[in-house]
């Protein structure tokens, strides 16, 4: 394997070499020069220019990184390597695409030059390939210092800065505190009033739970003056369930979640929502988040056969993928898929860029594109799975180990019953079997028999039918058979007391119409390979009636349908025969088979003897081999004692308990073969077998430390997924630092409306840079400490007093700091697309509380909006239009617009109108004396708070108005409606202060 | 966002008493920007204000439509030199299947064109046709994502959007982007989704299978228009009463504006499609009285009526065709089995309806300023699949501009002989990109947008003008 940095090295002691060369050997060059300007520069330019040349370049037409009209950048190649290496022909990418050799890019595209041309070109390069063109070539690929990346802000070791001494003491509720209040006292500025503790409880409230409080919660959070009032509210609401699911939203957005493929057909991936319920559940738990890391990355490796762990892997197979592939498109595809699964794990984990270093050394951050294939290289065998697996195994396992219990020593005697008598009991059995004369005929004994009225099963093989006659009646007959030429079928119509004079027939006169037999032939394995079902087709047989007539009644009747070839599958058959009656049914019915001649009037046996006899000529005559079970079978049939025997295990085994499977879209590994370097990221131009790896910039150690299971070179290697995993968490020597300070930054950020970074998704150069570094740090160093748990992180941000700040007009601080970043205000933020919902359908009393499980496409549902499911080709309108994620890159921060299709929504949708009249009628005024108590109880589920003086006027007056103009029985209630349909447009609902 | 609002605007909202009844005061506070998608000025002068794309999903045969090919019509049945069986999506013959379209030339520019379009055909010298586009995807959803957005993959923003973003709207009660079709067509939002730009960019999706209706544009069964305009007065005032304690805060001042707009939308966007106000003459025009091609006649229709209030662009997708000849609903110009069925189909259903906007744009002097473009995701192959049809061909297919500042007439570019792979100057999606957003005043190099790090564009990091189709 060649690494790029080594074929760059390669290339550029070439060109020095060749530089060398050229003084020394100027004489020679005379006629090397003649044939270049007669032969080749015409060529280049006319072949080769157009793709390859500064111009090309400009026009952003160059190909392969390579340039042909200078000297300089004929001998220094492009992407494929050197063009030329003077004086060896054989070296050299240009030569080798000119001949279309193997393996290569052919040159040019249109077709191949002359042979002349070709030998021309090898001439030249033999005799040193002299070139007068002068000119720089294309400026190189940047080169990548990573010790010097490694000293960027987010690729540093945590700085553990003490908090720094403030003038306003008083205010610092906790460390936070400082970092920010310093960093406002060095401006000048003064934090913004505190928040009252009504719209504290709003603001935490749905900070944490995505819903609004309650008025009852309201109530109480104010009335309770106890100086810990506040912490004991953070303390429900962090342990409240709502909290996961608010905060797995969030998640969600950043790991591009979705329940379907995408592309064409959009194919449903029924199992990804235990993804999403993972989400849910870890943060619920507040799993700690290098394990959420670790599970998300490699769940099935790291915990083998565990569901949770297996639906965390849900994460790298969440994104899109085609549902048509072609033979030329696979390969693309697979690098397509995997390239999703490193840019969402590098963007969701640690903020970086990775995506970018696929074609080309990475224009900004310190990732060569080798790095990115090492990790491209971590998850080259990912696939995705629907994996059948038991959410919760422990009552399974208890079941069974109770059965199992149970069932051994029945088992148990059964064997030895097998053991000690079954042979015995058989021989002799068969001996007597074997003395009996031959018949033509097996009676079937059905497993099944049904028509339009109930049929009996009598002894002789018969069933006799009862209830009210059917003048069209049917019976379908079940059987199986190892018979393999089977040439006849005989349908038996039997006399019978019950029936009208004697039968056979239901007909009062005993007689029937038989106007059509059925047999439809199944493989008993239907798992077999070409298993097909097959309609026997008869000749007509011979009858003791007349087919399509009445038969004569009190006597047996009996028709043969032979088939036009022998039948019967070697591995067993299922028989289904139907016959079909007009003029009333037989009232008595016995079926046979035949398997040679087939006369009317045969001799008939029971099908047992038949059976076994046919299955024991399959295996020498024994009771041993393949067939025994099948033989056993239907010897129970005929032997009450060996039956007997068998029937408790039978019976046991029936009550066995099954594994409630279901299954898991998850990561596998498995398919697909290695990853290789790919020059321009193009899947056909490959460049050696990538290892895996990780980025330099984020390692300071060998890498070995987490490739293998041990310090020794020599251990086996690591499964590359936990590899991943474990280098990324590593906060010592791998990218756990960085780690840390990506998730503190979106604690952060859906605290505080942005992130101390405020581009959560890129800790790169291109990002930038965060507002206060120490304090980012200092959060991300609280976080390890505290074992990664995000609970105690949250608890330490919302106590803060920075947090609690409202937004004060503040001309100063506008003017010297519009964009807060030293966070002089907690300005309103406006409710994403699945609170706005939620909100609605709580203040509407409809909210359902029921949590996980398999999501709906269907709006009108009453469930949380983390329920829906995320179909690709059907993101939910409602949800769209405010802003919900398009589910295929990692988001981390939504955009928030304001557009006229969301004011529609609140004034046109059902959804808003049918949440509007159901808290009218929570509300309701009985008269118009009681407006003005229903408009404060609307104002207190709706926004929190009691409405002013000037506000309950302005209402109580809309509402009479509203009333009096649209008189009748129900003027006040639509009235009363059209009121709080306003309350939930109303900015103060949709944003939160 | 900036935090900071012009406050002389804020104070003349508080303090003008707009109501839902003032509406001539709306056009006076002018386009916010915080609503997202206001006008915005172009780069540099632009040739055509608003697009009609008319997207023929399921790739458009080039030797049966505007690529006359004569060597391949005296070939059929000998073998293609070159053919590769597995360029498309099933396996194809290698052998030569002539068109079986009758052809000729048209108008002063001698424009070949076959009689799939009989009316097109009579407008040749206003079409420049580049015969040389080509794609990297083979298949149509991947194929339509990269010439919606430049990548064959979703989630990347498509050309309306980036037209949203970066031009706006110069009408407040319309989106800048309005997508048509029958039934959805391969590819899903894909290939019309603003991807990572900002949701106001999405377009206004109108399906002909639901008469195309607009979402929750009306006012719920029951509600009065006068009880809705009480509403908003009362929304209004409380929302300005809340903002008084909430200073600057341009979000909160634009969402006030937005109830206001979009009770005017409410009557602006039905009336827009409202074809009930055009003269019999024009609806025959384009064929609205012909049941073969109503349907696309009928969104044409709307086009024009969209593109004349002001829409960016309008995006109208291959009606559903009704005999398969080897294509779905979803990519009705997929003509594997039968291509002579598929195609007839095709073009009746789209013929008079594409030459009733032309001529319809022309007379009412709208062509000179709307480019309209005809074009599929890739193009087809010159030998057969089975015996009558043709698989997919990414490496040759002709897209068709008019008017907007394109050069009637023109023949830019040309496949091979046989055209199956284009040849000269060949024309990459990004090529096509780059001609449409120079056409309306963008630079495809500076049209950018930061996500996750990077600048993206439309045309990622290739794109060429055709200046040759340019007039």
């Amino acid at each position: 394997m060649m690494n790029l940095p080594l074929a760059r090295f390669a290339a550029l002691v070439l060109a020095l070499l060749c530089l060398h060369l050229r003084a020394d050997a100027q004489p020679a060059d005379a006629k090397g020069l003649a044939l270049f300007e007669s032969k080749i520069r015409p060529v280049l330019v006319k072949e080769c220019y157009q793709c390859h040349s500064a111009e090309a370049a400009k026009t952003k037409k160059l190909r392969g990184g390579l340039q042909l009209d200078t000297r300089e950048g004929t001998r220094k190649g492009g992407d494929a390597g050197p063009a030329v290496v003077p004086g060896d022909a054989r070296k050299g990418s240009l030569l080798a695409a000119l001949r279309h050799d193997a393996g290569v890019e052919k040159m040019p595209p249109r077709g191949k030059l002359s042979d002349e041309v070709i030998a021309d070109f090898a001439k030249w390069i033999e005799l040193g390939a002299p070139d007068p063109r002068d000119g720089s070539p294309l400026q190189g690929k940047r080169p990548i210092d990573i010790a010097d990346g490694k000293r960027f802000w987010s690729f540093r070791p945590l700085a553990l800065a003490t908090p720094p001494d403030v003038k306003n003491a008083p205010w610092v509720r906790n460390p936070v505190d400082r970092f920010v209040l310093a960093g406002l006292e060095a401006k000048g500025l003064a934090p913004s009033q505190t928040l009252s503790k009504e719209k504290l409880v709003r603001r935490v409230t749905f900070d944490l739970t995505g819903l609004p409080p309650t008025p009852e919660e309201v109530e109480a959070f104010v009335a309770d003056k106890s100086p810990d009032a506040y912490e004991k509210l953070l303390t429900r609401l962090l342990a409240s369930e709502r909290y996961g699911e608010r905060w797995g939203r969030h998640w969600l957005d950043v790991a591009r979640f979705a329940e379907s493929g995408g592309y064409e057909f959009d194919g449903d991936r029924g199992g990804a929502y235990h993804y999403r319920d993972f989400v849910i559940k870890a943060l619920n738990r507040d799993l700690p988040f290098d394990e959420f890391v670790r599970l998300q990355l490699a769940g099935d490796e790291l915990k083998p056969n565990d569901f949770f762990a297996a639906s965390a892997t849900g994460f790298l197979v969440a994104g899109p993928y085609p549902g048509q592939t072609t033979v030329k498109t696979l390969e693309p595809i697979r690098y397509d898929h995997l390239d999703d699964m490193l840019a969402t794990t590098s963007t969701a984990f640690l903020g970086l860029t990775l995506g970018c270093a696929r074609c080309h050394e990475h224009k900004y951050d310190p990732i060569p594109q080798q790095d990115y294939y090492r990790l491209l290289a971590t998850l080259a065998r990912t696939d995705s799975v629907n994996r059948q697996m038991d959410a919760d195994p422990e009552p399974y396992r208890k079941a069974k180990a109770a059965f199992d219990a149970t069932h051994a020593p029945l088992a148990k005697a059964l064997v030895a019953f097998e053991k000690d008598q079954l042979p015995g009991r058989f021989a002799k059995w068969l001996a007597a079997e074997q003395a009996k004369p031959a018949a033509p005929w097996l009676t079937l004994e059905p497993t099944a028999a049904t028509g339009k009225t109930p049929l009996k099963k009598l002894g002789d093989g018969s069933y006799l039918a009862s209830g009210k006659a059917e003048k069209a009646d049917a019976y379908t007959f079940t059987a199986t058979t190892s018979q393999t030429k089977i040439t006849a079928l005989r349908v038996e119509a039997l006399r019978d007391d019950s029936l009208p004079k004697g039968g056979p027939g239901r007909a009062p006169d005993g007689g029937f119409v038989l106007t059509e037999v059925t047999l439809t032939a199944t493989p008993a394995d239907p798992t077999k390979k070409g298993a097909k079902a097959v309609v026997v087709k008869f000749k007509p047989g011979k009858a003791t009636f007349e087919p399509g007539a009445t038969a004569k009644a009190g006597a047996d009747h009996a028709a043969t349908f032979v088939a036009d070839a022998p039948f019967g599958f070697e591995t067993g058959t299922t028989l289904s025969i139907t016959l079909k009656f007009g003029d009333f049914a037989a009232g008595r019915v016995r079926l046979a088979l035949a398997t040679g001649e087939a006369e009317l009037d045969g001799a008939s046996r029971p099908q047992p003897g038949g059976e076994i006899l046919a299955l024991l000529a399959t295996q020498g005559g024994k009771l041993e081999g393949k067939n025994r079970a099948e033989i056993v079978r239907w010897f129970r049939k005929v032997d009450a004692t060996t039956d007997e025997a068998f029937a408790p295990v039978e019976k046991s085994l029936a009550k066995e308990p099954k594994a409630p499977l279901q299954p898991v879209f998850s990561a596998t590994s498995g398919r697909g073969g290695d990853v290789h370097y790919l020059i321009r990221g193009e899947t056909d131009r490959k460049n050696g077998v990538a290892p895996p790896g990780f980025a330099q910039v984020l390692t300071n150690t060998d890498e070995g430390r987490w490739l293998r299971t041990a310090t020794d070179p020599k251990s086996l290697p690591k499964p590359p997924r936990v590899a991943l995993a474990d280098w990324l968490t590593d906060d010592k020597h791998g990218a756990g630092h960085l780690l840390a300070r990506v998730i503190v930054n979106r604690v952060w950020q859906h605290h505080f409306g942005k992130g101390l970074v405020r581009t959560p998704n890129d800790f790169g150069a291109q990002g930038e840079p965060p507002t206060h570094p120490e304090l980012l740090d200092y959060l991300a160093g609280e976080l390890i400490k505290g074992g990664w748990k995000l609970k105690p992180l949250h608890n330490l941000i919302m106590t803060s007093a920075a947090y609690r700040q409202g937004s004060d007009l503040n001309t100063a601080a506008t003017k010297l700091d519009p964009q807060n970043r030293l966070w002089w205000q907690v300005p309103p933020r406006r409710l994403e697309a699945e609170a706005i919902r939620d909100s609605l359908l709580a203040v509407g009393g409809s909210l359902d509380p029921k949590m996980y499980g398999p999501g709906t496409l269907d709006e009108n549902t009453s469930r949380r909006s983390v329920y829906l499911t995320v179909k690709r080709s059907k993101l939910l309108p409602m949800l769209q239009a405010f802003d919900a994620p398009e589910p295929i890159q990692s988001v981390g921060e939504r955009s928030l617009t304001t557009a006229t299709t969301q004011a529609l929504t609140m004034m046109n949708s059902k959804l808003v109108r049918e949440q509007a009249e159901k808290l009218a009628r929570a509300v309701l005024p009985a008269t118009a004396a009681d407006v003005p108590k229903a408009i404060a109880k609307a104002y207190l589920v709706a926004l929190g708070r009691a409405p002013t003086d000037a506000e309950s006027r302005r209402m109580t007056d809309f509402v009479l108005r509203t009333a009096g103009e649209n008189k009748g029985p129900k003027g006040l209630e639509t009235a009363t409606a059209d009121f709080c349909q306003v309350l939930l447009c109303l900015n103060e609902f949709l944003y939160v202060d | 966002m900036n935090p900071l609002v012009p406050l002389a605007r804020r104070e003349f909202l508080r303090t003008s008493g707009l109501g839902c009844g003032a509406l001539a005061l709306a056009h006076l506070l002018g386009r916010d920007a915080s609503l997202g998608a206001a006008e915005k000025k172009p780069h540099f002068a632009p040739k055509a204000k608003s697009i009609i794309w008319l997207f023929m999903t399921g790739g458009p045969s080039q030797v049966d439509t505007f690529d006359y090919k004569p060597a391949l019509q005296k070939r059929d049945g000998e073998k293609l030199a070159g053919a590769d069986p597995k360029t498309g999506f099933f396996t194809t013959s290698g052998k030569c299947l002539a068109s079986p379209f009758k052809w000729a030339q048209h108008g002063k520019s001698g424009s070949w064109v076959s009689d799939v379009f009989p009316s097109v055909a009579k407008h040749a010298d206003d079409l420049a046709f580049v015969h040389s586009c080509h794609s990297v995807a083979n298949n149509h959803a991947p194929a339509s994502m990269e010439l919606a957005a430049g990548v064959t993959r979703p989630g990347y923003p498509t050309m309306g959007a980036w037209l949203s973003y970066g031009l706006g709207s110069v009408n407040d009660n319309l989106p800048a982007f309005v997508v048509m079709h029958d039934a959805k067509p391969r590819g899903d939002d894909g290939i019309w989704s603003p991807g990572f730009l900002p949701k106001t960019h999405q377009p206004l999706l109108l399906s002909a299978q639901q008469k195309e209706a607009i979402r929750d544009v009306a006012p719920l069964a029951g509600m009065t228009d006068a009880r809705q305009k009480a509403q908003l007065e009362l929304l209004r005032e409380a929302n300005i009463d809340h903002q008084k304690t909430h200073g600057d805060q341009p979000d909160l001042t634009a969402r006030i504006r937005s109830f206001e707009l979009a009770y005017r939308m409410q009557a602006a966007a039905p009336e827009a499609l409202d074809l009930a106000a055009e003269t019999e003459e024009t609806k025959k025009l384009y064929g609205l009285d012909n049941k073969d091609c109503a349907t696309f006649g009928r969104q044409c229709l709307m086009a024009r009526r969209l593109v004349e209030r002001g829409v960016r662009f309008v995006q109208v997708f291959s009606p559903t065709n009704r005999i398969s000849g080897g294509a779905v609903a979803d990519v009705p110009w997929d003509g594997h089995n039968d291509i002579q069925v598929n195609h007839r189909d095709c073009g009746m259903m789209t013929d008079v309806p594409f030459a009733g906007l032309l001529t319809d744009l022309k007379r009412r002097g709208l062509l000179k300023d709307t480019l309209v473009i005809w074009g599929g995701e890739f193009g087809r192959t010159s030998d057969s699949q089975g015996s009558k049809g043709r698989d997919h061909n990414p490496h040759a297919y002709t897209t068709v501009f008019c008017g907007g500042g394109t050069k009637g007439g023109a023949h830019y570019c040309a496949t091979d002989e046989f055209g199956y792979k284009a040849v000269e100057n060949r024309v990459s999606v990004h090529d096509l990109q780059a001609t449409i957003l120079h056409l309306m005043g963008l630079d495809h190099e500076k049209l950018t947008y930061r996500h996750n790090g990077r600048d993206f564009r439309l045309t990622d990091v290739a794109g060429r003008v055709i200046k040759e189709v340019l007039s």
